[in-house]
């Protein structure tokens, strides 16, 4: 991992870690680094995706689409 | 094979009512009787309401005495998970920051559904509190009541499996309908997202949550589902899966799961095929993407949903458990980047899922529903599997790609292992073609011999159980 990255992460961990305690005094510091664990590696595998940069955020619905696209 | 009132399918209940072999009084005796003796192990339930019950079984009775019948579920007891309005009731989704709550005015339009198809209202289930997580708290497994019974509609799958009611109502979020399901042998179905009214269910995340039936039949299930739906009597099924095609994704579904686990999935994939049906292996390469997908919005939106608590009133959002607390509050400051590409991504995601079906003509895919079987009370961290994960992610791996795909999803179960723990899976299909599945299913159970009676319920029933 690249300094600046490293550097992203702890200042990441200090904003959420502050952020948190204003609203439950009791969290510690294992579980907040957990759940930022959690959410790191989902954002890892979200990158997985190939998402064309066109591709907007749309009203998610069920439905299968017809067509080519699916 | 175990038989018994508190055992038979809900189509057999109701041809004894129909042939007046039994009344809806003497059947919500029987589970009121069967609550009473299993409450003390398993905390599957929050509140009985026995004087509607009871009053709701009179009033079917003398509806089938003039002749009047309300469909399949007439006469027929079930719980609802406490996160759903039942009037009369108050909707405590298992917080004690919702203690002191009123009684809800009005059904939720499950409920509702579900009472003008006849169904009686025994009470409510445990549920984890505000459904976030899959451990269910006091509730118990039956088939080893010093396990979890799975979540977060834990306390409605144990009932269930107690034989306490004939069916009840889960939701599902990331799996909550499934998991429990799976943890206690019973049917569970996860219906397409937004197929059905989540009016009246207080809310986990707006645009994962799904509610819908646990059952002990594949074909109860169906009932309920088709009541729920308004969607008449359902259709009979075929006589074998010939013509059916099968989806296996390997890998993902079946990696990091127990040796036992693999290999009853691997004896269902068997069974299918004795039935008639192909089974051919179908590799989704979006699977570890869907699951990000579902999670990332459950958390922001999980954040979203008690933001307002945390900010605005620090004594209620105190009584949150500690996990709860962490989960809202780091939520809330999670990167608004992930929520947005999680937004834009899901839609391409839901079209792979179609190109698969499309691709291989399926009619389900079928991947293991948990990576374990039922855990200790005591174990937070799944080892077992290869990985060392905290609960809440092994148990939702499996299950949450599909509603983050948001199809339609039969999770039963197919085994038992070693422990002689449930072993569920889950049959995953296309949007309207629910029947599909549905048919799938009620051949496999009835190839393989399920529903089979926990241990704990042959000897405390065995006055009521006969061979």
């Amino acid at each position: 991992m690249s300094e600046t990255a490293n550097n992203v992460r702890d200042a990441q961990f200090a904003f959420v870690a502050s952020y948190v305690r204003q609203l439950d005094p009791t969290a510690t510091d294992a579980a907040i680094a957990r759940y930022l664990r959690e959410i790191e590696t989902m954002s890892q595998a979200l990158q997985l995706l190939d998402l064309p940069a066109g591709t907007p955020a749309e009203p998610f619905t069920v439905e299968w689409p017809a067509g080519d696209r699916a | 094979m175990t038989s018994g009132i508190l055992s038979l399918s809900i189509t057999e209940l109701g041809a004894a009512f129909r042939r007046r072999d039994l009344s809806p009084v003497e059947v919500v005796e029987k589970c009121l009787t069967s609550i009473r003796e299993n409450e003390p192990l398993l905390h599957a339930w929050v509140e009985v309401s026995a004087d509607s019950a009871r009053t709701a079984a009179r009033e079917a009775e003398a509806d089938m005495g003039r002749g009047v019948d309300r469909g399949p579920l007439h006469g027929v007891p079930i719980g609802v998970k406490d996160i759903f309005d039942v009037a009369g009731l108050p909707t405590r989704c298992g917080s004690p920051a919702r203690d002191g709550q009123p009684a809800a005015r009005t059904d939720s339009a499950s409920v509702a559904a579900l009472r003008a198809g006849g169904a009686i209202v025994l009470g409510k289930t445990v549920t984890q509190e505000f459904a976030a997580g899959v451990i269910s708290p006091p509730a118990r497994n039956p088939w080893d009541p010093a396990r979890i019974p799975g979540g977060s509609s834990g306390g409605s799958a144990a009932a269930l499996a107690a034989r306490n009611c004939f069916a009840a109502m889960g939701s599902d979020t990331g799996g909550s309908i499934r998991i429990p399901a799976a943890a206690c042998g019973t049917v569970g179905f996860k219906p397409a997202y937004g197929s059905l009214s989540a009016e009246g269910v207080y809310p986990l995340s707006w645009s994962l949550d799904t509610v819908g039936p646990l059952a002990r039949t594949v074909e109860d299930a169906q009932l309920t589902w088709s009541c729920l739906a308004d969607r008449g009597a359902p259709p009979i099924p075929p006589a074998d899966l010939t013509g059916y095609r099968v989806g296996v994704a390997e890998p993902f579904f079946l990696d990091n799961v127990q040796p036992d686990i693999r290999a009853a999935i691997t004896d269902t994939i068997a069974v299918l095929k004795t039935l008639g049906a192909e089974v051919v292996d179908t590799p989704w390469a979006d699977a570890a993407v869907a699951r990000a997908i579902g999670f990332l919005l459950n958390r922001a939106e999980t954040a979203a949903v008690h933001g307002a608590t945390a900010r605005e009133d620090p004594g209620t959002f105190a009584r949150f458990n500690a996990d709860l607390r962490l989960r809202v509050a780091a939520g809330g400051i999670m990167p608004s980047e992930l929520y947005v590409n999680s937004m834009r991504g899901r839609a391409l995601v839901r079209d792979s899922m179609a190109n698969l079906f499309r691709e291989h003509r399926l009619n389900a895919l079928l991947a293991p529903t948990l990576p374990t079987t039922a855990v200790p009370v005591a174990d937070m961290s799944i080892t077992g599997t290869g990985l060392d994960e905290g609960i809440g992610a092994a148990w939702t791996r499996l299950t949450m790609p599909f509603n983050t795909t948001g199809q339609p999803v039969l999770a039963m179960p197919v085994g038992l292992d070693s422990l002689g723990l449930p072993i569920g899976a889950q049959f995953a299909g296309a949007p309207g073609r629910e029947d599909e599945v549905f048919a799938i299913g009620q051949l496999l159970e009835s190839a393989l011999g399920f529903p089979a009676a926990p241990p704990m319920l042959r000897n405390t029933h065995r006055a009521e159980v006969q061979e």
